[in-house]
């Protein structure tokens, strides 16, 4: 009889049973009691039941990976029509960010050839001048580079500049550091001998027309001698003087010679690159839907050189991935966001002794954050130096947030293709 | 829109995953709102930890959708969700060592909570006590308001042998409970 007690609260009594149930219970007190527990174990199992609620975090993994909007969010449950205007949105989309991306490299390589042009006449030689040989100058004991900064010879060159025979001391100076005599010995032979040929302040026509003329015979004899030289890393005009702007050049010489990435103008070089991302995959993993392959990852972000071959920098950037914010916890108040805007200083270490045809690996490590928490970034590849202000990037970027809901922390992490444009200024 | 969806039978709504992907996704959608709870009722009982059952309800629901690619007509929705589950929790219980969680532990109090409270704290801690064919049948039965006929469907056992794993396990819940009981009667 006790068992038909908890098959009645179960509801799985037939007529017949209850009417047995009921007689017995009528002068039975445990009976009785067995019963009233049953219905408290009951209704208390009910009670545990209502309590266990699905999370809403583990709903929106559960949508997410789908790739359905959540469930009471304002993309949910979307007639075709909708449908279609968010299709035809993320197309826009996908056209728009590559057209801007591009709009932007045009930008900066319109500033490029704006600002460089004036001072662009010896780039293509310094731009294909080795790395091997500036190292030759870094090797010099510090003496020497001391006696290069020191010299006061080349500060008196400033004033009273050479014209008559200017043409056959560059090219034995040149001769001379070809034959291993050293730079200082080099440099300070020249400035003796520019010395011992002082008549006296030029006028500033004679000036003009003599190097008119050496600058004539410089291109179809000179060049190639400078060319053969160690030295042929050091801009011409540091050495040669620079005929058509006068005595300027000589002014940068000892600067030229101190800085390895010297463009002519003095001061810490600068670059500005943009940069995009196409996503490879996410995780937690992202549905196949529009989204998921949504055009929506850019970054711009500009450095400068520390050394040869570090440079650090800020940058920033929007990256298409979704991810569920909610209020006060309830699905009924989660937005769905389709993309994450981050920032933050970066480290970019190249690698040029691997350097193989103007290309040169390098790696780079981004660490900042975003309105939600901190994030990082590590992109790997090679940099296609094609000319020596702009340089085209391609190669993989990996990238990790991480975000607070409730009282736990998330991640969202991707890895990608990226592709950059850079101009050094 | 919501009220269309939701006067569709299961079956309807399990159709409409082969349509387009807006039909896909409120098929999905309105079928997660009718068994997700369940579901995951069941799998935090069974499992006693609320990750694992945060797993286990995901997992069982990206395998719907998975297979729903691959067998065009359904005609049990629910019991193919919960036999999903269950293998899961299945799995899970084999790897999870026989612990009780920190939830199922906590000391009742009786400064803020309801008796009714911790009667049920201690009602699931009894629960963890009880055999695992018991505990799944009164699962089953209570919280995802399954007769007897339908826990012998999913669980492919007779249902006589339901009937008497469910009041003995009741049974053992009211021993385990009757000190407790007793107190709050006086």
């Amino acid at each position: 009889m006790s068992e038909l007690v908890y098959l009645f609260v179960d509801g799985e009594t037939t007529h017949m049973q209850k009417e047995m149930l009921f007689a017995a219970l009528a002068d039975n007190s445990d009976l009785q009691q067995e019963l009233q527990e049953a219905i408290l174990i009951r209704s208390t199992l009910e009670q545990d039941c209502s309590a266990l609620a699905v999370p809403p975090e583990t709903t929106a993994a559960i949508f997410q990976k789908a790739g359905f909007a959540l469930p009471g969010s304002a993309a949910a449950g979307k007639l075709s029509a909708a449908s279609l205007i968010e299709s035809v949105g993320m197309t826009l989309k996908s056209v728009v960010l590559p057209t801007l991306f591009v709009m932007g490299g045009a930008v900066l390589a319109t500033m490029y050839f704006m600002l460089d042009s004036s001072s662009s006449q010896m780039s293509d030689r310094e731009f294909a001048a080795p790395n091997a040989s500036r190292e030759q100058y870094s090797a010099l004991p510090s003496a020497e580079k001391g006696a290069l900064f020191g010299n006061p010879a080349i500060g008196e060159t400033k004033r009273l500049f050479i014209g008559k025979d200017k043409r056959r001391q560059t090219r034995m100076s040149s001769e001379r550091i070809s034959s291993g005599r050293g730079i200082t010995a080099a440099v300070q032979e020249q400035s003796s001998e520019m010395s011992e040929n002082m008549f006296g302040v030029r006028t500033a026509r004679e000036i003009r027309s003599e190097n008119e003329d050496v600058q004539f015979q410089m291109q179809s004899n000179d060049v190639s001698a400078i060319s053969a030289s160690p030295l042929q890393h050091i801009k011409a005009e540091s050495i040669l003087p620079k005929f058509s702007s006068g005595m300027n050049s000589i002014d940068n010489f000892p600067y030229v010679l101190s800085t390895s990435y010297d463009d002519g103008n003095g001061g810490m070089p600068i670059a500005i690159s943009i940069r995009g991302l196409m996503n490879m995959s996410a995780f937690p993993q992202q549905g196949n839907s529009a989204l998921g392959s949504e055009f929506n990852n850019i970054a711009l972000s500009i450095g400068a050189d520390i050394s040869e071959e570090m440079r650090i920098g800020i940058e920033g950037g929007r990256q298409s991935l979704r991810y569920y914010t909610f209020e006060n916890g309830k699905n009924e108040n989660a937005v769905l966001n389709t993309s994450i805007d981050w920032a933050g200083v970066f480290c970019r270490q190249s690698f040029q002794s691997l350097t193989y045809s103007q290309c040169t690996p390098y790696a780079q490590v981004t660490l900042g954050g975003t309105v939600s928490g901190p994030s990082g970034r590590f992109l790997a590849g090679v940099r296609w130096q094609t000319s020596r202000n702009f340089s085209l990037s391609a190669g993989l970027e990996g990238s990790a947030f991480l975000y607070q809901k409730s009282t736990n922390w998330h991640s969202l992490r991707s890895i990608g293709l990226m592709y950059d444009v850079e101009v050094k200024f | 829109m919501k009220r269309k969806n939701s006067n569709k039978s299961d079956e309807q709504l399990y159709a409409m995953l082969f349509g387009s992907p807006a039909e896909k996704e409120i098929g999905f959608t309105e079928l997660y709102r009718r068994h997700s709870q369940r579901i995951y009722q069941y799998s935090r009982r069974i499992c006693g930890d609320d990750s694992m059952a945060s797993d286990v309800l995901q997992e069982t629901f990206l395998r719907f959708l998975n297979m729903s690619e691959y067998k065009s007509e359904m005609s049990n929705v629910a019991a193919f969700l919960l036999r999903i589950a269950r293998n899961l929790c299945i799995d899970a219980r084999k790897k999870q060592s026989h612990t009780i969680s920190l939830d199922d532990m906590e000391i009742p109090t009786h400064d803020t909570s309801l008796e009714s409270k911790e009667l049920r704290h201690l009602l699931v801690a009894a629960l963890e006590a009880l055999p695992d064919d018991h505990k799944e049948a009164i699962i089953l039965q209570a919280y995802n308001g399954m007769s007897y006929q339908e826990i012998g469907e999913a669980t492919n056992v007779p249902v006589s042998t339901v009937r008497n794993w469910v009041v003995r396990g009741k049974r053992k819940l009211r021993e385990i409970l009757a000190t407790y009981i007793q107190e709050l009667e006086q």
